[in-house]
């Protein structure tokens, strides 16, 4: 298994899958995270990303049922694993720490 | 928005899902899909599709391919697998290893010769640099009378300027002529040689023919009168080193100036010469004329323009004499397959050429026929091998590669040996003649090469049957290995192949030697090897001392005859011929008629019987132009009943006086021709000298007669009977290849059924065993096989005796008197063929003795 550290992208994706819940599969993520993030979520880069997190232990993929949109091909829908809903919650852990840790003055300043 | 077009683009889809692993595919393309259509519906049909093959491209990320390793069949090493299994497989039949592979060697170099030759013969004149614009012209006459056609190698030598003059197209003309008998050459120490390859050339020939040059000016070597153009052999051979520059040889009294030494000629060239000299001021009446165009020559308009010029210039001269004929203009490179012309090296004929190559796939296949018989053979042993490969999944496909990939090993191993071998006894084959030059390293790899395409078609012939047939093989019925019907059928039917062309071959070689005895016995000069034949120095000065030396030769004990002959005018040369004025049928005709010139003792030197009215004698050769003698041939030619008052003129008109038996003079096939005997010796060109017997003395004798009368002069000799030989030098050639080959495949043949048998034997140890317990004789078991064998034996004679028969036919019509092909040609052949299995049965007696039925039948 590869290290365990979240990039940016992949926390991202992360928790999309995490906010779509049932209907989360690599179109829908990509809708979402331009969405969300204003910024365009190519389709190869997304599931490099989710082909790498599955490997990572972080999400897992089923098969759902074929639908006509997609000329009969079945969707893979992604769930957050357990370890998958660590990474993120240590990741904003780490992150609320460190916001903590600013002090206020220089926040206002901004 | 039309939706017949809503399709993604075919190509794209199918790129991907070659490339795209199995499990990750039907997400991809459902993505691609639902991207496809809402990009239909936003950016339009042809944008969509060009956005789902961009994509499609941008998908090819490494944890997307497929890994192609692992796909079963086609995997490295899966390969390799079969390669070790190859491997274990030949090391466990060694015998039989070892006998395919022989054969397969054996096989291939047979063939890499045969190909190395036709390369050879195909190469000829082709090392030039502007080969591809070099023609040769020569001339062929044609009696008005008699229709009868002659081709010489030569031209008259006033076309050079007619081509000069007339002909736009042409760049440069050259002539070039051998210097007519033998040359006295000296050096400046005072060595003496006889030499017969001396050309004179023009100043042109470099200008065509490029040479390589050691030293010297191709532009200038051969302007000056009394220069020469020394090859690397003769130079060496008189000055003991290559750079002789303007040192001086002397040619007949004349000293000539060496103004260039080149490389020796190649071996495939038919314009062979030791050494070129500069020409005086003009040819005699003949030269070799060549050709340079300017382009690349439109030959049928060149011919058209020839024959135009011959009408006009020759025609008129000819007709005189009753004569026509007609130019060739033939390409350089066409001219060593040209038809056969008076005074013109030997040419190949292509026909021969294909035989050659037909005998090389046969004897390939012999070879093959071997492996495949041995792999069928065995293809009882390996029932379980194959079973159990199924039983784990391996397909008939895979399977079959594994053995077609042992065939592929088994036929490179052959290829390797065979390239080996022909490496290190080249030198051999070259010296027997099988090869025609020691082929060089590169050359030969290149050959290399291009033999691996075809030794991989070989393998997979050879492998297909085998390969196919294992691979077929029933899991259930493999339990009860016995020999089907199907098997049988295949390995009687690749024997009878290879023995019928065993026979076919014997028998041909049987035919050729047959005729080559035919040609030698129906030859009438007998005892050749007793007529010593000496070349005459071309030395005026010398002349007068000829009488004397006849006699003093003739007064030795071990000599009995001694002839002074004229130009030409040795057997198995091609002679002079002329036009004589004769009666025919009551008319006075002239007639082309070969003519050679002789003294009073030719006849008994040769052997050769005065039949009507007398010889030669002392007192005609005060009146030698009024008297002549003919052979038979020339009587029956002119219908003359009465030889003996006719009169033949030849600017004087000349009595016949005798008629000789024919015998053969000159010619390929040796076809007496008719001939007239002139008394002439003013310019002998040869003596010949008979023994009374051979003594191993006579040479030391004659030397020391010659010595005292010629004195500084060289005795250069050879026997008549090797002029005859090297006469017959293209049947001899033909008769030792086709031996070669014979005994090539027999030997192939051999080593097949040695194979058999062994095979047989050890499958049937246990029914053997069985037969001897239950009481069977030595005698039923050999039967059991060799009752086949020789039904097989004698169907493959049924088809090798048709089949030789017609392939001779068309050759041995090309002599008068043939052979006759038999039935015990074919019979000598079966014979040979029986004698070898007859060894083979005492082989397979040998080991059917020694099965012990205690050993083989027991509780496993």
């Amino acid at each position: 298994m590869k290290g365990t550290n979240l990039g940016e992208f992949e926390e991202l994706v992360l928790l999309t899958i995490a906010t779509l819940v049932n209907d989360a599969y690599s179109v829908a993520i990509c809708d979402e995270l331009e969405k969300n993030t204003g910024r365009s979520a190519k389709l190869g880069v997304v599931h490099a990303v989710l082909n790498r997190l599955e490997e990572k232990g972080f999400v897992k993929s089923k098969l759902g049922e074929a639908t006509s949109t997609r000329g009969g091909k079945r969707k893979r829908y992604y769930s957050v694993t357990n370890a998958g809903k660590a990474a993120i919650l240590k990741a904003k852990e780490v992150r609320d720490n460190l916001w903590s840790m600013i002090p206020g003055m220089t926040l206002k300043n901004i | 928005m039309a939706t017949h077009n809503n399709k993604p683009p075919r190509l794209a889809e199918k790129f991907l899902s070659w490339y795209c692993k199995p499990e990750l595919l039907e997400d991809l393309q459902g993505d691609l899909n639902e991207y496809f259509q809402r990009n239909i519906n936003t950016k339009g049909v042809t944008r969509a599709k060009l956005i789902y093959i961009i994509d499609v491209i941008k998908f090819m990320r490494l944890y997307i391919l497929r890994d192609r390793a692992q796909t079963p069949g086609t995997g490295v090493m899966l390969y390799r697998n079969y390669l070790v299994i190859a491997h274990r497989n030949l090391i466990k039949n060694k015998l039989n290893t070892v006998l395919s592979i022989a054969s397969l060697t054996l096989g291939i170099s047979c063939s890499t010769l045969i190909f190395l030759r036709i390369q050879h013969e195909l190469s000829f004149d082709n090392h030039y640099e502007k080969s591809d614009r070099i023609m040769k012209v020569s001339m062929s006459v044609r009696s008005l009378n008699t229709e009868e056609k002659t081709k010489l190698g030569w031209s008259d030598a006033l076309l050079l300027d007619r081509l000069r003059d007339g002909f736009t197209e042409v760049e440069a003309v050259t002539g070039i002529a051998q210097l007519r008998g033998v040359q006295k050459v000296r050096n400046a120490a005072g060595d003496t040689f006889i030499e017969e390859g001396i050309f004179e050339a023009d100043s042109a020939y470099f200008r065509i023919f490029n040479h390589e040059w050691i030293e010297g000016n191709p532009k200038k070597a051969l302007l000056a009168p009394a220069s020469i153009v020394l090859t690397r052999k003769m130079a060496l051979k008189y000055f003991d080193k290559v750079t002789v520059l303007d040192k001086t040889l002397t040619i007949n009294n004349r000293d000539y100036l060496v103004t260039g030494i080149v490389e020796d000629l190649p071996a495939n060239t038919d314009l062979t010469f030791d050494a070129l000299i500069s020409l005086d001021s003009h040819f005699g009446d003949w030269c070799i004329v060549y050709v340079l165009t300017q382009n690349s020559p439109d030959l049928k308009l060149f011919q058209q323009r020839l024959d135009t010029l011959f009408a006009h210039e020759l025609v008129p001269v000819l007709e005189l004499s009753n004569m026509s004929g007609s130019y060739q203009a033939e390409p350089l490179t066409e001219v060593h397959f040209s038809d056969r012309k008076l005074f013109d090296p030997p040419k190949a004929s292509k026909a021969t050429l294909s035989v050659f190559a037909v005998i090389s796939i046969i004897v390939l296949f012999v070879s093959a026929a071997n492996y495949i018989n041995f792999s069928v053979a065995q293809s009882a042993k390996r029932k379980i091998e194959v079973g159990v490969r199924k039983v784990f999944g391996a397909s008939q496909k895979q399977l079959r590669s594994q053995y077609l990939l042992e065939s592929v090993v088994m036929c490179f191993t052959g290829l390797i040996f065979a390239f080996c071998i022909i490496l290190t006894i080249s030198s051999q084959l070259v010296r027997i003649g099988l090869l025609s030059n020691v082929p060089e390293l590169i050359p030969l790899s290149i050959l290399f090469l291009f033999f691996i395409p075809a030794v991989l078609t070989l393998s997979v012939v050879a492998g297909w049957f085998p390969a196919a047939k294992l691979s077929r093989i029933n899991l259930i019925r493999n339990l009860q290995p016995q020999v089907t019907g199907f098997t049988r059928l295949t390995k009687n039917t690749l024997v009878v192949f290879q023995f019928t062309a065993v026979l076919t071959l014997i028998f041909v070689t049987k035919v050729v030697d047959d005729q080559m005895q035919v040609l030698t016995e129906h030859d009438q000069l007998v005892k050749k090897d007793l007529v010593m034949v000496v070349e005459l120095p071309q030395d005026e000065t010398l002349m007068y001392q000829l009488p004397k030396l006849k006699n003093s030769l003739k007064s030795l004990a071990g000599v009995s005859h001694v002839s002074l002959v004229g130009s030409l005018s040795t057997p198995t040369r091609e002679s002079d011929f002329d036009t004589f004025t004769v009666d025919h049928g009551g008319m006075q005709q002239i007639k082309m008629l070969a003519y050679v010139r002789i003294d009073e003792d030719y006849f008994d030197v040769l052997g050769a019987e005065i039949v009507q009215g007398r010889g030669f004698n002392a007192s005609d050769i005060a009146k030698a132009e009024e008297v002549v003698i003919i052979n038979e041939a020339m009587a029956r030619f002119l219908d003359w009943a009465n030889p003996l008052s006719q009169k033949v003129t030849y600017g004087v008109e000349a009595q016949v006086i005798g008629v000789v038996k024919d015998f053969s003079f000159s010619g390929q096939h040796r076809i007496a021709e008719p001939m007239l005997f002139y008394l002439n010796n003013r310019h002998p060109e040869k003596l010949f000298i008979r023994y009374s017997l051979a003594q191993p003395d006579n040479h030391n004798l004659i030397n020391k007669v010659w010595q005292s009368n010629m004195p500084g002069q060289p005795l250069e000799y050879r026997m008549l009977d090797e002029y005859f030989e090297k006469q017959l030098n293209n049947e001899n050639k033909l008769k030792n290849l086709l031996t070669f080959f014979s005994a090539i495949t027999f030997a192939i043949t051999l080593i097949g059924l040695f194979g058999l048998l062994n095979i047989n034997i050890e499958e049937k140890e246990k029914e053997t065993s069985i037969r001897k317990i239950l009481g069977a004789s030595m005698k039923h078991l050999l039967l059991l096989t060799w009752r086949e064998l020789g039904l097989l034996t004698v169907v493959a004679c049924a088809f090798a005796w048709p089949i030789g028969y017609f392939c001779t036919q068309p050759w041995l019509n090309g002599f008068t008197q043939k052979t006759n092909v038999g039935i015990t040609n074919i019979l000598i052949a079966f014979v040979a063929l029986v004698i070898c299995m007859l060894v083979a049965m005492c082989y397979q007696f040998a080991k059917l003795r020694i099965i012990d039925p205690i050993k083989t039948l027991k509780q496993e």
